[in-house]
């Protein structure tokens, strides 16, 4: 079980970013394996507004949107009044960004790792929850069965 | 003969609040068999679509920017 950050399904879909062949290899790792992921449904906003911004391409954003909220492997987690003052706890505790802090809250709930290609949101939630790179995660994953 | 959501809400505001209540408590009821009756996409349905939506991604024009590093500036 893996709570993904927004980052690694950005740089998934985008061929020119420098952690597109890690966060490609462990989707799809996880895909085959059926691993649970527990993903905030801030997830997302941001990914709409990002695809919006960078690829100036609300309709696929939206599409993709669509896609990620109907998979049955992923398990959305609303920011309800219990998570937001989790959260708000962590941020203030840990002096975390209001996202990062979400993003550990859900983790941190499931009991899961964090997996991330933000340095910025790593180095943050480092000594909070377990916090990983794409590449970091799949190395730790057992080797899988030869198909 | 048709009716209209528009007719249907102005009649729906002309009962008591209890029975706006049970007709809330109907339709919830109703909505809820028709959800349970439509199967959710599979697993290999969603991934498949979103290989679709990767290979689609893949082809558009290079972005200016970094995508990663767009989202970790938007969260500051």
């Amino acid at each position: 079980m893996f709570t993904i950050d927004t980052s690694v399904f950005v740089a998934d879909l985008t061929p020119t970013e420098s952690g597109h062949a890690e966060s490609r290899a462990l989707l799809d790792r996880l895909r085959a394996d059926g691993t649970p992921l527990i993903l905030p449904t801030l997830l997302l906003v941001e990914l709409a507004g990002v695809i919006g911004r960078v690829h100036g391409d609300p309709e696929r954003a939206g599409r993709i949107v669509a896609n990620l909220s109907t998979n049955p492997q992923a398990t959305f987690v609303a920011l309800d009044a219990a998570l937001a003052l989790r959260a708000a706890d962590l941020a203030a505790g840990h002096r975390l960004r209001g996202a990062d802090a979400v993003y550990v809250g859900v983790a941190q709930q499931a009991g899961c790792p964090l997996i991330t290609l933000d340095t910025e949101q790593l180095r943050r939630v480092a000594g909070v929850i377990t916090a990983r790179t794409p590449a970091a995660a799949l190395s730790s994953l057992p080797h899988a069965p030869d198909p | 003969m048709s009716i209209s959501l528009e007719t249907v809400r102005d009649l729906a505001g002309q009962l008591s609040p209890r029975d706006q209540v049970r007709l809330i408590t109907l339709l919830s009821a109703q909505l809820e068999t028709v959800v349970m009756d439509t199967p959710a996409p599979s697993s290999v349905e969603a991934w498949t679509t979103y290989d679709q939506l990767r290979t689609e991604f893949a082809a558009l024009p290079e972005p200016t920017t970094s995508a990663v590093a767009e989202l970790s500036a938007s969260r500051r």
